[in-house]
């Protein structure tokens, strides 16, 4: 078991789409959880005065800090719907290889529609 | 393959588990969360320190973020584990994630007193 020989390199697995569901749902949770300090200590600035409130919405207008603001909103909603389908899927539902394929197509394209969406919306 | 130094939280089933109920409970305040203030128009300082001047929303926010913790070390040592191979990387990516945590629940503590 333990020198069973093992393929992680990423650049030589071709990627069908159920895996690159889950390939971003890990490019997006590590996203989210490396981006979570600019969350948690701007929500505290944020309270302490109106001028640091006002300079930290101007900070995020950045638009460096919008590209990262966009790339949150779309590793969250990603990170949600991909979730979505993980837990049916633990739960037996959608588990025929057509439907699974079918639904990591649906997660991909709604997730990347919604999140185009907001991020266009609040640009 | 390196094993993660610091906390190696449970076993591996637990933390399947465990993974799942915080996920579960994480969807449940995000989307509370996005419904709440998808409403509102403008956000100004006032409406902002507001929301956070009820010690309930405090703690919901806290505990959201300590949630989120929680899940994503769970997640991302297996992503580590996975990609980073070299045991001196690897331990040195472990420390910088843990301590951008503590700094992170600090900051909270901070947040929840109102400090």
């Amino acid at each position: 078991m333990a020198n069973r020989p093992k393929n992680l390199n990423l650049f030589t697995i071709r990627f069908p789409f159920p895996a690159m569901v889950s390939i971003l749902h890990r490019v997006s949770g590590v996203v989210l959880f490396v981006l979570m300090p600019l969350l948690t200590i701007s929500l505290y600035w944020s309270l302490k005065s109106e001028s640091l409130f006002l300079g930290i919405l101007e900070f995020f207008d950045y638009t460096i800090f919008k590209i990262i603001r966009t790339l949150m909103i779309w590793g969250i909603i990603h990170h949600l719907i991909a979730g979505t389908r993980h837990i049916l899927l633990d739960l037996h539902f959608g588990m025929d290889l057509i439907v699974a394929r079918l639904t990591s197509k649906i997660v991909l394209i709604v997730s990347f529609v919604i999140s185009g969406l907001i991020g266009v919306f609040l640009w | 393959m390196v094993k993660n130094p610091f906390f190696n939280l449970f076993g591996g089933m637990t933390q399947w588990l465990y993974q799942r109920f915080s996920a579960v409970m994480l969807y449940v305040f995000t989307v509370y969360l996005f419904f709440y203030w998808v409403r509102v128009d403008t956000v100004d300082f006032n409406l902002w320190i507001s929301f956070f001047d009820s010690i309930s929303h405090r703690l919901i926010i806290t505990f959201l973020f300590l949630v989120t913790f929680f899940h994503g070390w769970i997640g991302v040592q297996h992503v580590v584990e996975d990609y980073i191979k070299n045991p001196i990387l690897n331990q040195m990516v472990y420390l910088i994630l843990l301590l951008s945590m503590i700094i992170q629940i600090i900051f909270l503590c901070l947040f929840l007193l109102g400090i």
